[in-house]
């Protein structure tokens, strides 16, 4: 190896004696580059939720817009006066309540990724959501894939008449899975 | 026998270098040459956490809103910018090595200038097909080494040779795999380690 290095060393020496031509320093360097495949889903894992003033009463009586509301009912009634009393049976006459209200949560989660052409996902209740949360569903459940973010929504139903809503609140907890094809 | 065989060598080596600085002092040799790169990018160096291929990152801190007529839009979008996945910084090893023999003036220093070209995909690209190519934000100077070329222990030359790091933007990219891009090296010599007066140098190689 010493050897060697003289020998390259003295090489260097006679062609720097006589060489003469020159070019212009402007060097190519081939760069190559390998990139990996790689699929991220990105998703919010707290989300607090209130309905806006009006909301939850329009749900159970569209003619509702605010929380306490006043809902008229129109239709002359006509009673006989007995003993003093009269009863108009109102009951029959209240709208039907709404029993089930879907919530879209929009852009609660997205993905991005290379190598993949597609993506599909899917959603499910998991561990620790309340039973008046069902129906989940995911949009879009499929589609291509870039490392341009591709934003989704998750939605459920609410059961209005359920006991989980007796304390003002509603626990729904849901998994969401993206796969790369 | 060993001392009477390298003697004579020594002395003539000493001699031959002497005189070739005596006949031909002005007359520097300019070698150069570079180093094509290869480099991978992981996974973890794209989204950290894990080398998994299919990675789901938690938003962190409680999203409040309003639902209106059962709808609420949480714009996910504008969270995961600050991410910043897909920005790549990629460190090499010496892209270029130039070797300048018998040089009067030995205070020149050797820059350069960088520039990813064309490939037909436009400049500043690094491409697998036309449709998926990494866009190259910067090529900065990473390590600059100079040293003395010696011959039996007398100095003949300076080597310098430079690594640089690269930021990559994957993305516009598309594909996984090999892409493969064309750095133009433009070589300076001048009067200090930053350019200098930046003279143009030729290569005799």
């Amino acid at each position: 190896m010493r050897f060697l290095g003289k020998l390259a060393a003295v090489t260097g020496i006679s062609t720097a004696l006589f060489a003469t031509s020159t070019q212009a320093a402007n060097l190519d360097v081939d760069v190559d580059v390998t990139i990996p495949d790689v699929l991220i889903l990105y998703a919010y894992t707290d989300i607090d939720l209130d309905f806006a003033a009006g909301e939850f009463a329009a749900l159970l009586d569209s003619s509702c817009t605010s929380e306490d509301c006043s809902s008229a009912i129109t239709a002359a009634q006509l009673g006989s006066i007995a003993s003093g009393a009269v009863d108009l049976g109102i009951s029959s006459d209240i709208p039907t309540a709404g029993t089930t209200a879907n919530i879209n949560i929009q852009n609660s989660w997205a993905v991005r990724g290379l190598g993949y052409n597609n993506f599909n996902a899917s959603v499910a209740a998991a561990s620790g959501n309340e039973s008046a949360a069902s129906g989940f569903t995911i949009a879009p459940a499929s589609g291509s894939l870039s490392m341009t973010p591709t934003q989704g929504g998750v939605s459920f139903d609410v059961d209005l008449t359920s006991n989980d809503l007796d304390d003002g609140l509603l626990e729904a907890n849901y998994t969401i899975t993206v796969t790369g094809s | 026998m060993i001392n009477l065989q390298k003697k004579p060598s020594l002395l003539c080596s000493v001699f031959f270098a002497l005189s070739l600085g005596y006949l031909a002092p002005a007359e520097a040799r300019v070698d150069c040459y570079t180093v094509d790169e290869s480099l991978n990018v992981s996974r973890n160096e794209i989204a950290s956490g894990g080398g998994g291929a299919q990675k789901a990152f938690a938003i962190p801190g409680s999203q409040s809103s309003l639902i209106i007529n059962g709808n609420v839009d949480l714009n996910i979008e504008s969270d995961i910018a600050g991410f910043a996945h897909g920005i790549v910084t990629k460190q090499t090893d010496f892209v270029w090595i130039v070797d300048v023999y018998f040089e009067n003036n030995s205070n020149d220093y050797i820059t350069a200038d960088y520039q990813f070209n064309g490939l037909n995909f436009g400049d500043n690209k690094i491409c697998s097909s036309p449709t998926s190519c990494i866009d190259v934000i910067s090529v900065n100077r990473l390590n600059s080494q100079r040293q003395t070329i010696r011959f039996w222990g007398f100095p003949i030359g300076i080597r310098t040779s430079e690594s640089i790091q690269l930021t990559l933007d994957l993305t516009n990219a598309q594909d996984s795999g090999n892409y493969s891009g064309n750095l133009q090296v433009e070589l300076y010599r001048g009067t200090d380690p930053n350019g200098g007066d930046r003279r143009t140098l030729t290569c005799n190689n």
